[in-house]
């Protein structure tokens, strides 16, 4: 079994001290420090940004529960103003309709009026008309101008008996 | 998982109804809440898996190679300084003999204390498991 | 390539160096093992040069070795032993890479002769006596004498736990260079029947490939074996059970 060949020890422990030893200061002043950097710094990073995630969540939530508060207020705020419009705009629609009616009933009266005078002056010319018309029949028919007492009575009575007055 | 932003919380965003006159709009109808606690269960999680790992069960198939070369250097210690002590002094074979029981039995006991290393190191995992 | 399937494990002298009285050739083990610390430090510092905040696939697996042996170290010897974190870690990486290597056909198993695998056993084994008396003084002889045992029983017990304590680094040794050479040889043996039997030796071949993968789990098996159970020879040291 060439592993229990004496004669080769001694180089082959020589070699393993020598590059071991180099291994291991390399490993432990070199390599490992860098990796142990790496690790650490990530892992603060992480640490970080999971805090800050948190601290950004958290803000979150107080800006929403700030947003629905104000909304809550503008929407009580809107609610009140709506109100208020409405009544307003109410009261100042009952007023002028009012208002109207008033100027309505008015010409009306005036109106009826005017309608009045008009008719009392037809029927004072119907009279009148009536009268003449009376008179000439009368002339014709019998050659005579008829009594004004007579006339007056019968047309008094006719137009009496035709509603007019 | 679902994730945050896209058609998810959009949707939620813009389902907020135009507040009109005198309608009363439920606050939770919008339920951003769903979103933000969400967002808070993501980072626990993530919390939770940047703590620091314990060790994976590595070492279990190691174990049974252990056992076995364990016992066989036991008994070739005592073959071995047996051997010497007795042609140093003389007493052919029995330091040998008393060696070879020695030896032995020391084996063992490096079995044996293997196996109790290895049972308390997995009790202290499955322990570790638990308290999670 | 030889017929002998232990011709493998002969040391050649490539250059003949002799330095005080001692033989220090240059031998195909001692290249070996050069290669061995080029390819650890090639691994350990190119893959770190980036030092990347997000790291790559070869960033990744050098920052994987370190934490499965900072783990190690951790779980079976606590923190206080991270200071001999830099030795436990060279000792795995550098057996890890000594049996790997080994596997590549025509190449040289360092791990596969006694002298080195006792050599670096024995340096635990005396590291780690040393740590033992350095920190707890004479009380270190304590992990000979089970607590509770009768007088008449430490009589048998000590002469026991002693010789279990002197036989940690011969099994320690052994173990790793019968597995390598073990292994080896049967890959050669199997080699062997490969070209001997022509046609027919696809059977072996089949089964010199399955062999070749059971031999690479060996060997990552070996190297962590080698470095845990330091670790756990340092726990006795440092807390003396």
């Amino acid at each position: 079994m060439p592993q229990l060949e004496f004669a080769d020890f001694a180089p082959q422990l020589v070699w393993l001290a020598i590059t071991f030893g180099l291994l291991w200061i390399l490993m432990a002043r070199v390599a490992l420090p860098r990796v142990s950097d790496v690790l650490l710094s990530r892992e603060q990073r992480i640490t970080n940004d999971l805090d800050a995630a948190e601290r950004l969540n958290n803000e979150a939530q107080e800006a929403l529960k700030a947003y629905e508060t104000a909304l809550a207020e503008a929407r009580a705020k809107a609610n009140a103003l709506a109100v208020e419009t409405r009544a307003k705009v109410q009261t100042e629609a009952e007023a002028a309709q009012a208002e109207a009616e008033a100027r309505l009933a008015e010409r009306a009266a005036e109106a009826e009026a005017q309608i009045q005078a008009a008719r009392n002056e037809a029927m004072g010319n119907v009279r009148e008309i009536a009268s003449a018309a009376a008179t000439g029949v009368v002339t014709q028919l019998l050659g005579d101008v008829p009594d004004d007492a007579a006339l007056n009575a019968v047309l008094d009575a006719e137009l009496a008996n035709a509603g007019v007055n | 998982m679902t994730a945050l932003g896209g058609t998810h919380y959009g949707a939620r965003a813009f389902k907020v109804p135009i507040p009109g006159i005198g309608q009363e709009v439920g606050l939770d109808e919008r339920d951003p809440d769903g979103a933000l606690s969400e967002i808070e269960t993501r980072i626990q999680q993530a919390r939770a898996e940047n703590e620091p790992k314990t060790e994976q069960n590595y070492s279990s198939a190691g174990v049974a190679f252990r056992i076995g070369v364990d016992l066989i250097s036991g008994v070739a210690f005592g073959v071995v300084v047996g051997l010497a002590l007795d042609s140093w002094l003389d007493t052919t074979p029995w330091m040998m003999i008393l060696l070879i029981l020695l030896g032995t039995a020391a084996g063992i006991r490096n079995v044996i204390r293997t196996a109790a290393l290895e049972t308390e190191r997995q009790n202290r995992q499955n322990k570790q498991r638990d308290n999670r | 390539m030889a017929q002998n399937p232990l011709d493998q494990f002969k040391i050649n002298r490539i250059v003949e160096i002799q330095a005080g009285g001692i033989d220090a050739s240059f031998t195909n083990s001692a290249a070996w093992m050069v290669v061995a610390l080029v390819v650890i430090s090639a691994f350990m510092i190119m893959g770190m040069r980036q030092k990347s905040l997000v790291p790559g696939r070869w960033q990744s697996m050098v920052e994987m070795s370190y934490e499965l042996v900072a783990n190690m170290i951790k779980d079976t010897a606590g923190s206080e032993a991270q200071r001999y974190f830099p030795f436990i870690f060279s000792l795995f990486t550098f057996i890890l890479a000594c049996n790997l290597l080994g596997m590549i056909p025509y190449s040289f198993t360092v791990t596969s002769h006694i002298a080195v695998t006792f050599a670096m056993s024995a340096f635990v084994f005396i590291g780690v006596t040393i740590i033992g008396f350095a920190r707890h003084g004479l009380g270190y002889t304590k992990l000979f004498a089970p607590e509770g045992a009768s007088p008449i029983l430490l009589v048998i017990l000590i002469p026991i736990e002693i010789i279990s304590y002197f036989i940690r680094p011969i099994s320690l040794s052994v173990r790793l260079f019968a597995n390598m050479m073990a292994g080896h040889t049967m890959l050669k043996v199997f080699a062997g029947f490969v070209i001997s039997l022509g046609m027919a030796g696809i059977v072996p071949l089949a089964f010199m490939v399955a062999l070749t993968g059971l031999e690479v789990i060996v060997a990552i098996l070996q190297a962590y074996i080698f470095s845990i159970l330091a670790c756990i020879y340092l726990n006795d040291a440092i807390h003396l059970h």
